[in-house]
């Protein structure tokens, strides 16, 4: 008897040797996340003062939820930006599944060279910038000299009139999101390789000899092997929806005549805060922005996890 | 290990597949080797982006680049902190993603949850700058290293990952007195090939790419990276071509393009990475998993 | 598998600390042209430099240069400071900043770090007070926080310029006056003067030997100007490298404020009518100097220049592909021939040898004489009170060498050596004071190999300078050297208008004597110190205007890419009636009050300024 609660207690005693162990362990990595990225936050502050570099904290003018006050300036602008940012978003969220089937198709190549090929350039996109990419668009999609009109109006004259495919407002959503694909559909993928390649092979040599044939094996393998990657990122990118696909993208895309469908968030607070001049707007819409990505990360969070049992946390 | 490897014949998926693969690589591969053709030919013939040939190669471009610009010392510079910072994240960010898998960990959901938040949270420019320069970060390589070393996404990643890795391994390591850092380098990471494959490429593009924290952080020439360079000689090109209080125009005739000049930056920045992925691509590859189980 | 694990870290250990020493280091930037130091070397002991060798003083400098690096200067405008005045510069950044409009905000944001971390050094530049109203907020912040010295007593003692020129003398007043609240200045203004173009860039622009072709037709209207493009668009389809030629084009998607800068901003300067700040709410008159409102005016000159848009559209005298093209596509297009006109001539200027380069020989653009509806003409560009603010800092420890330091620049002598190359090398003075180009100089110029900012030190400093380089000096001179009209070796374009269309000796002796349509003579200033004077807004009237803006923004491209003139009607009422909505009274209101106080405190001073130039 004496001797099994020896053991227990040693037994307790080595876990809480353990769980102290740990802590100690996280402790640096606590530190460093609060210096990085906590106290930062302290800057908030001046989202609730008239800021400007240089004066001290005493001289400045507090003006409480004035700066946010201003975002809702025009009622009418706020909420097409804010229906604007949500369709792209959403419509980014829609296209999701799209690296994931890519990697499981691309991993259906047998033959390796074309293989790595195909999974390195895939990402070149990636690497091009948004104002490269834009010129490389024009080029094709000009009215006046693009390759696509030249070709259409001009060589094989079937349209009359050029494609006006950058400035014509009723696709511009779609313009958007393929815009996104493009850019992003095989860097994506890398983390889906990356989780395919770490499903047990002997699983697919199993289910081979259980009669499985390739779309089983994907099916019952494969996919699920991915399912933990993608539910994360899933739940990530609707964190995100505020963002949508980054700033730099609409900002560059953007032109007069589709600036109604095209004006997001990010670009208007950007417009705005260039008109405001001083920095306590510009502060007041981080906040503002980070906050309800963080509640809206949370929701998707609770929601996933009730539907599927696990999620982030 | 070795399989009997039957010889398949082709489906109608595959050919539908390899077709389907060739038209994804001819559309992400067009826009690369235009830019190639266009920073290799004579700006002057230069009237559309999408050559198949390049028309008079000339490097004048590449030369705008390279010649009066000292520029090895930035490429240096930026490779040496993909390389310095993509280590130091990803010890990181691995073993922290680790601990937070660990059962006894105390506080386990408010670390995790603390941690993931910081994805979304925004502090605006002025009181990052200002947190860096209290932290001493300013004009030194640290700057360009140590604030990238914990990146929630990267951590969520990682862990994701990881709790794929079957328990038993871990739990035979400890039956076998292995304490937690053993674990970590003696199982863990072995297994983590493709994970730690996939975030060091995210991590080392990052690097390779960012500028904003030279400019606003940095001002010896001896730590300029290759990014802020680039974007500098874009700056004065645009100043000698086109602003006509300094445009001498014989300049503008005998300079090449800014068009070209994008062109070959874009290739300076991109051939380097196309470079480092052979290397990469290995940690991809299936097979890592086999019977890791049973061994 | 643990050997390259080790091997790794090891690796990466040694470069951590080859960093950390690397980082840690303190080398300078060494740049020598050691040729070229020796003519600027030369050129100070002449001048009777009297300083020793333990006098020399470094300062470090946060100004907008050209230059591609940080750290000691070593360009031989440079090198004369030293010799002449024992100080070297150090620059704190270097061009990367950027110096287009599109980037000043990028200069903005640092100075803003700067300010916040109380990161100041020896000479500060704080900006343009046009470029950005919150300059003013800056400065006066920086003042009353001691970040900044106050300068009277420095002017006072260490300076011969800043304390005696009367051109400088006002610029120290006005601020004095209306910046500081407490009876003293702590800038002083830069880049700044009367300066004289020799052809006005807001005009008409034409394709020159097109037009002489057709026997130089008589265009006095936007109607007449689309009538002669159509017949020049027909006669010239192609360039001779088979581009297509159109009469005019745009880049049209940039953002708001750089996209739109064609209808808001070129085409109404070309009448005389500048957009305050960039708002298309409110424009100054520059022939009255007032504030109007021509949005509400369904017949104002601004309407008329999206009718010509609209119109040249219709009549497919407009690039399609406008709409998509960002400025610098633009440019790029224009550098390849592909457009006949416009209404921003800084882009079409100088654009002969380019031109000459892709087969078309004695080719160029040249500027119209102004139609029937202009009322002013942009020729002198007035700045009279320094638009670029420096300040010394108050942690500087040789506040005397730092004022000396900006007297220098602040003289004609600097100024010219700032925005031309020193001295004896880019330059050389004969006995009467005239300034000719080396002949080295021409001939590096020219071939756009070399380096003219680290070669000669031209233009890397520019900013700094009192006076423009179209600035003339007491002599009559230009500033720079490079701006006086050569006019034996003017191109072929030139030659020809001269004598064959504006029928003068020389483009100022015709550009000054114009009349109006009513016979009047032509006012040629464009008043830059009244727009720079604004300052800050209340905040609903930035709103206001923000909205208004935006909403034109929108609505100016959809006019001009209307599909017919009923469309066109109808968008052009709703744009009325919707900044109407918007509140473009109030902000005219804001602004008229606003500039009428402005020329209350100003006008004297200014016009006392104007005359002593």
């Amino acid at each position: 008897m004496k001797q099994a609660r020896v053991k227990e207690n040693k037994f307790r005693n080595a876990k809480a040797a353990e769980k102290r162990k740990l802590f100690l362990i996280s402790i640096p990595f606590l530190i460093f996340i609060t210096a990085f990225s906590y106290v930062p936050l302290l800057g908030w502050v001046i989202s609730f003062f008239i800021y400007y570099p240089g004066i001290p904290f005493s001289k400045m003018e507090f003006v409480g939820l004035k700066n946010f006050e201003a975002f809702f300036y025009n009622k009418k602008q706020v909420i097409t930006v804010v229906r604007n940012t949500f369709v792209l978003s959403g419509l980014i969220i829609l296209t999701l599944p799209l690296p994931a089937i890519f990697a499981i198709l691309l991993n259906e190549i047998r033959n390796l060279k074309f293989k790595k090929l195909v999974q390195t350039f895939s990402t070149i996109p990636y690497f091009i910038s948004y104002v490269l990419l834009y010129l490389a668009f024009t080029t094709i999609l000009s009215p006046s000299d693009g390759m696509l009109n030249t070709l259409l109006v001009d060589n094989l004259g079937i349209l009359d009139k050029p494609l006006n495919v950058l400035t014509n407002e009723k696709i511009a959503w779609t313009v958007q999101t393929a815009t996104y694909l493009f850019k992003n559909l095989g860097y994506n993928a890398i983390l889906y390789l990356s989780a395919i390649a770490s499903i047990d092979t002997q699983l697919y040599e199993a289910a081979e000899v259980d009669g499985a044939g390739r779309f089983d094996k994907i099916w019952h393998i494969t996919v699920p092997g991915l399912l933990p990657t993608f539910v994360v990122l899933l739940v990530l990118q609707i964190g995100s929806v505020l963002s949508g696909a980054g700033f730099e993208q609409y900002y560059v895309f953007g032109n007069g005549m589709i600036m109604d469908k095209l004006e997001v968030i990010d670009t208007y607070t950007y417009k705005m805060g260039i008109v405001q001049g001083n920095y306590s707007f510009g502060t007041a819409m981080s906040m503002m922005k980070s906050v309800l990505s963080v509640g809206l990360m949370l929701i998707a969070n609770t929601l996933v996890k009730k539907i599927r049992g696990s999620s982030i946390f | 290990m070795k399989t009997k490897k039957k010889k398949k014949k082709l489906t109608i998926f595959d050919v539908i597949n390899y077709t389907f693969m060739a038209v994804i690589l001819i559309c992400c591969i067009y826009p690369f080797y235009s830019l190639l053709v266009s920073s290799v030919s004579d700006p002057k013939k230069l009237e559309q982006w999408f050559l198949i040939f390049p028309l008079n190669v000339t490097f004048s471009s590449y030369r705008e680049i390279f010649a009066n610009n000292r520029i090895l010392l930035p490429i240096f510079i930026s490779a040496a902190r993909a390389f310095v910072g993509t280590v130091i994240t990803l010890i990181c960010c691995s073993m922290f993603a680790f601990l937070v898998t660990q059962r006894l960990l105390p506080f386990k959901k408010f670390i995790y949850k603390y941690v993931v938040i910081t994805m979304y949270l925004n502090a605006g420019m002025i009181p990052w700058v200002l947190t860096m320069v209290t932290y001493g970060l300013k004009n030194n390589f640290w700057v360009y290293v140590v604030p990238s070393a914990m990146s929630a996404y990267y951590i969520i990643l990682i862990k994701t990952y990881f709790e794929s890795i079957p328990a038993e391994l871990e739990e035979s390591a400890r039956m076998d007195g292995a304490g937690f850092f053993t674990i970590f380098f003696k199982v863990i990471l072995p297994l983590s090939g493709p994970i730690l494959g996939a975030i060091a490429m995210f991590s080392a593009v990052g690097q390779w790419n960012s500028w904003y924290d030279n400019l606003m952080l940095v001002q010896k020439n001896e730590l300029k990276t290759l990014q802020l360079m680039l974007y500098q000689v874009i700056q004065n090109m645009n100043v000698v071509m086109n602003d006509p209080k300094t445009a001498a125009t014989a300049q503008v005739v005998n300079r090449p393009s800014i068009m070209s000049v994008r062109s070959a930056i874009a290739m300076v920045t991109v051939i380097p990475i196309l470079c480092v992925y052979p290397f990469m691509q290995r940690y991809f590859a299936s097979g890592i998993m086999v019977g890791a189980v049973k061994g | 598998m643990k050997n390259k694990w080790l091997r790794l870290m090891a690796l990466t250990m040694s470069a951590v600390m080859a960093f950390s020493v690397a980082g840690c280091g303190d080398k300078a930037a060494s740049d020598t042209t050691a040729s070229k130091d020796d003519s600027a070397a030369v050129k100070a002991e002449a001048d009777g430099a009297e300083v020793a060798e333990d006098e020399v003083v470094t300062l470090k400098m946060f100004i907008r240069n050209s230059s591609k690096y940080t750290g000691l200067q070593e360009d031989p405008v440079a090198k004369y400071i030293e010799e002449k005045l024992g100080i070297r510069i150090e620059l704190t950044v270097d061009s990367s900043l950027g110096s287009t409009t599109a980037q000043a905000s990028t200069f903005d944001e640092l100075l803003a770090t700067k300010l916040a971390t109380n990161d100041m050094d020896d000479i500060m530049d704080f900006g343009s007070t046009s470029g950005n109203p919150e300059c003013v907020t800056n400065l006066q912040n920086a003042a009353e926080a001691g970040m900044i010295m106050p300068l009277d007593d420095l002017v006072a003692e260490y300076t011969t310029n800043l304390s005696s020129d009367p051109r400088l003398t006002v610029r120290n007043d006005y601020r004095r006056e209306n910046m500081y609240s407490d009876g003293k200045f702590y800038s002083v203004g830069g880049w700044g003067g009367m300066g004289l173009d020799q052809l006005p860039g807001a005009a008409v622009w034409i394709r020159w030997d097109a037009y002489k072709e057709m026997g130089y037709p008589e265009i006095k209207s936007d109607d007449q100007l689309l009538e002669v493009l159509a017949q020049m668009q027909e006669k010239y389809p192609e360039t001779p490298a088979g581009d297509k030629i159109y009469a005019v084009g745009g880049g049209f998607a940039d953002a708001q404020g750089m996209g739109d800068g064609f209808l808001n901003r070129d085409y109404p300067l070309t009448k005389g009518y500048e957009s305050l700040e960039g708002n298309y709410a409110v424009y100054f008159n520059h022939a009255t100097r007032e504030v109007e409102n021509l949005l509400s005016d369904a017949d104002s000159v601004f309407w008329n220049g999206v009718e010509f848009y609209f119109k040249a559209n219709q009549m497919g005298l407009l690039d399609p592909g406008a709409m998509t093209m960002s400025s610098s596509e633009y440019s790029e297009k224009v550098n390849k021939g592909q457009y006949l006109a416009g209404y921003n001539g800084w882009t079409f200027m100088g654009k002969e040898a380019v031109l000459e380069g892709l087969g078309m020989a004695d080719s160029g653009y040249m500027p119209l004489d102004p139609f029937d509806d202009v009322e002013s003409m942009a020729l002198y560009w007035e700045s009279v009170l320094g638009g670029n603010e420096f300040a010394i800092s108050s942690t500087c420890e040789h506040p005397d060498k730092a004022i000396q330091f900006l007297d220098w620049c602040m003289s004609e002598e600097g100024s010219r050596m700032i925005t031309q190359g020193a001295e004896g090398l880019a330059y050389t003075v004969d006995e009467n004071g005239t300034p000719s180009l080396t002949e080295q100089f021409k001939t590096d110029n020219a071939e756009g190999v070399v380096d003219m900012a680290e070669a000669y030190g031209k233009w890397k400093y520019a900013g700094i300078n009192a006076f423009q380089h179209i600035d003339t000096d007491a002599n009559g001179n230009y500033i720079q050297p490079e701006q006086t009209p050569d006019v034996e070796n003017y191109s072929a374009v030139k030659k020809d208008a001269l004598a064959n269309y504006y029928k003068a000796d020389s483009f100022t002796e015709h550009f000054t004597t114009l009349k109006t349509a009513d016979g009047e003579d032509l006012p040629t200033i464009l008043w830059g110190s009244y727009a720079a004077a604004i300052g800050t807004k209340p905040d609903d009237i930035k709103q206001k205007y923000g909205q208004i803006n935006d909403f034109m923004y929108k609505q100016i491209f959809k006019m001009v890419y209307a599909a017919d003139e009923a469309e066109y009607e109808t968008l052009k009422a709703e744009a009325i009636e919707e900044v109407n909505n918007l509140g473009i009274d109030d902000v005219f209101n804001w602004y008229d009050t606003r500039m009428k106080e402005i020329r209350g405190n100003l006008d004297a001073l200014i016009d006392e300024a104007v005359k002593a130039y």
